[in-house]
């Protein structure tokens, strides 16, 4: 198993209001860890919900392997996204929230709760099934969305700085459970980061969004050791 | 952050003395006439008699109806306030869905006798309804008593609860409307799994707030309820008063009033809360905020024959209102001199009693702790306009003409109704405006009058405009109070509404109808005018 690359054709999409729009044109290496980097505004987060299927490009065509999804409602695309916050619906428990993974009905059969007891504990939480979010601490959140991430089994995973918001021992922890997924799974992950560090971790490649499109495509330790453009040097501080 | 009881803005010992002045000027307001009317019961009631007046089948008829008649709007409004809801969330036209919060949002501040006017104009025996059925010579039932309470009770709170539940909604994060799609929830299991869970939390607070509402409603069932059968506890202490003059009964009445209110409101304070609205729902992300998902359910037939429905039950007292009030000859009914003095009077007051409210709400919003502020809003609850109305006539009648303090009591008892809501507005602002410019504030050392000066009172003057205008509209449209100390000598715009109402003169009260609520909505559009062009710190929606 090799994974699927994703492939972002001409992709060209404006917000409402911006006088002028992005254009990306980039692949994104299968079963590889391609860290998503650039300055705020530079299109990372729009980057990935065109790829979700949250926004509509005006032009362009979006590949997953040699398949287009570019019309494809977001819950049909071959792709599963966190977020920084609310990745869990507050209501739901944690069993529940991963079980929407397998049905969306949350018509769950004795199976499907084995498999949710399995992914959880292969997140490191054994027995958290029946708590509420809201008794989980922000690093736990995240961990029951790489549950459902499993249970779901796509082979897209985006992460929209989902790290953001923790501290450096849990980021770790959960990079590296990143990293175990993606080996075990072959997913090609694409994860939006501000900071170098989670890239020097785990990234494969590095992808630089300026100026409304891709400034930089490489291999991580090429873009960030050795950067040639000066606008990645003056991000990163290297000069 | 600070501890939630700490006071929003002062910590001098002056400011807090104030508060503590408002405070017990409102406990004077509110338990003077209850210990004076214990004493007067004392007085003038023996025991067995008050046995007997309340096993009187009056007073009983009057409690029971009460509380059906509130359970049965309660029921009403939020059984089609959630179909309402969910038909809304499915337009897919923006300008669609904000006409009709907008709509939505009027009946809040529609004064309570130009509703009963106008459901009358509608839906009475010589209303729009009853024009077309008796062109197909079908009959039109009369709506006075049960019916008529009950469509004006929907008429306010359906709105209100589709309002309330939609601002729910609004406020969960954009993440789950990505994650619902991105799982692939949709239709019935979306509503199921999200949106009614959401919604969950809020029904009680919403149910307890429309029961309240219901169960103390005044104007309305006076005006509606047609008869002895269809009588709640303040309608019985205002007919008690101010036709039988029955001071033994309205004292029980008073007294059961304030023990069935205080009762409500010790068990709903006793109830659980909501594990939702804190801490979960307190960040937004700016950013994704901007995303919108495409797909939303698909609107059918029936959800939007629904909302049609729904528009029009809200819109159409509006409707008569404008289209009768102008065919009765509005301009001359206008200029009679009795009107003009009535409009006069109805500012002058709204005006005092919005003052007074302004500047109770600032001084106790100010310096009280946050615990201290939330007694004020059960007050208002435990002691309606018509207990506290009834309860000072009876007082001070042992010593004055009540006549003669009419208006300052007028004055007064709204500007205490009106409290609670100014409060909430000023309350909101005062602290949106701690937690952006507190810290700057602390660190450049601003305090005391200055702070006041340079920074609190300039930024939110909005705030404030907003809620004297609500204050100002909620006293312009008052009948509760000035039901019993109206007069001769004291005629306001909502009391002639009623004289001419009860007179048959319908032609000239629909005409009336129509200059109040001009001058309710025109104070209250003027406050939204000035919000909207200027950039300081906004009102929290009401």
């Amino acid at each position: 198993m090799t994974g699927y690359h994703v492939e972002m054709r001409n992709v060209q999409f404006a917000h409402g209001g911006d006088d002028s729009g992005f254009t990306f044109d980039v692949v994104f290496e299968a079963g590889k860890i391609t860290a998503l980097m650039g300055a705020s505004g530079g299109g990372k987060s729009t980057l990935l919900n065109l790829l979700a299927g949250f926004l509509q490009p005006a032009t362009g065509s979006i590949f997953v392997g040699d398949n287009s999804v570019t019309r494809k409602h977001a819950s049909d695309r071959p792709v599963s996204m966190i977020f920084q916050d609310h990745n869990l619906f507050a209501h739901l428990t944690v069993e529940q929230n991963v079980g929407l993974g397998i049905s969306p009905g949350l018509a769950l059969r004795q199976e499907d709760k084995h498999r949710i007891a399995e992914a959880l504990k292969s997140v490191g939480l054994d027995g958290y099934a029946h708590r509420k979010p809201s008794k989980l601490s922000g690093g736990e959140r995240q961990r029951v969305a790489l549950a459902r991430i499993l249970v779901r089994d796509r082979p897209i995973l985006l992460m929209d700085e989902a790290l953001a918001s923790l501290g450096p021992g849990l980021r770790q922890s959960i990079l590296d459970l990143v990293l175990k997924l993606r080996n075990a799974k072959s997913l090609t992950v694409i994860m939006v980061t501000h900071d170098p560090s989670d890239a020097r971790r785990i990234a494969d490649n590095v992808v630089f969004l300026a100026d409304k499109g891709v400034i930089g495509h490489g291999p991580m330790k090429e873009i960030l050791l050795s950067p040639s453009d000066p606008r990645i040097a003056a991000y990163l501080g290297t000069t | 952050m600070a501890r939630s009881d700490e006071p929003l803005i002062a910590h001098s010992s002056y400011s807090k003395w104030l508060a503590r002045l408002v405070l017990i000027a409102l406990a004077v307001l509110c338990l003077t006439p209850l210990v004076a009317l214990g004493v007067l019961a004392n007085a003038s009631l023996r025991f067995d008699q008050a046995a007997l007046i309340l096993t009187d089948p009056v007073v009983l008829r009057a409690l029971r109806f009460t509380l059906i008649q509130a359970a049965l709007s309660t029921v009403l409004s939020i059984g089609l306030a959630i179909p309402v809801l969910m038909a809304l969330r499915q337009i897919q036209y923006a300008w669609v869905q904000q006409t009709v919060r907008l709509l939505f949002s009027l009946p809040l501040v529609l004064p309570q006798i130009v509703a009963a006017l106008a459901i009358v104009a509608v839906f009475g025996q010589n209303g729009w309804f009853a024009a077309l059925t008796n062109e197909l010579q079908v009959g039109w039932p009369s709506i006075y008593g049960l019916g008529g309470i009950l469509l004006a009770h929907v008429f306010f709170n359906m709105p209100l609860a589709v309002r309330i539940f939609d601002q729910t909604l609004q406020s969960m994060p954009p993440e789950y409307d990505k994650m619902a799609a991105q799982l692939g929830l949709k239709g019935f299991h979306r509503f199921r799994l999200v949106e009614a869970v959401v919604i969950r939390n809020s029904v009680g607070g919403v149910a307890s707030l429309i029961f309240f509402l219901c169960a103390t409603s005044f104007t309305v069932v006076l005006m509606l309820g047609g008869g002895p059968r269809s009588t709640t506890l303040e309608v019985a202490i205002y007919q008690s008063l101010a036709f039988d003059f029955d001071l033994g009964r309205a004292l029980l009445l008073i007294l059961l009033q304030i023990a069935v209110t205080g009762m409500i409101v010790l068990t709903l304070s006793l109830g659980p809360q909501s594990e939702l609205g804190g801490s979960n729902f307190s960040i937004s992300d700016q950013a994704t905020s901007r995303f919108v998902v495409v797909d939303r359910p698909r609107l059918r037939f029936d959800s939007f024959a629904l909302l049609i429905v729904a528009f029009l039950f809200v819109g159409l007292p509006f409707g008569a209102i404008i289209i009768d009030g102008l065919s009765a000859n509005p301009l001359q009914v206008w200029a009679k001199p009795s009107v003009l003095a009535a409009t006069a009077t109805s500012v002058v007051i709204g005006v005092a009693s919005a003052f007074l409210a302004t500047l109770f709400a600032l001084v106790l919003a100010g310096a009280a702790s946050t615990r201290t502020l939330a007694v004020v809003p059960t007050l208002a609850l435990v002691f309606p306009p018509i207990v506290l109305s009834a309860g000072w006539l009876l007082t001070i009648r042992q010593f004055v003409d009540p006549f003669a303090f009419a208006p300052a009591l007028v004055i007064v008892i709204n500007a205490a109704m009106a409290l609670p809501f100014v409060i909430r507005i000023i309350e909101q602002a005062l602290k949106t405006h701690r937690v952006r410019h507190g810290p700057l504030e602390a660190q450049l050392g601003i305090n005391g009058w200055s702070r006041w000066r340079l920074s609190v009172l300039p930024a939110l003057k909005l705030p404030f405009l907003t809620g004297f205008a609500f204050a100002f509209a909620l006293s312009l449209g008052d009948f509760g109070v000035v039901a019993l100390f109206g007069s001769d000598r004291l005629q306001t715009l909502p009391y002639l509404i009623y004289s001419n109402f009860g007179s048959y003169r319908s032609q000239d009260a629909i005409a009336l109808a129509l200059l109040l609520t001009s001058l309710v909505f025109s104070a209250i559009g003027l406050a939204e005018l000035f919000a909207r062009y200027d950039g300081s710190e906004r009102a929290a929606p009401l």
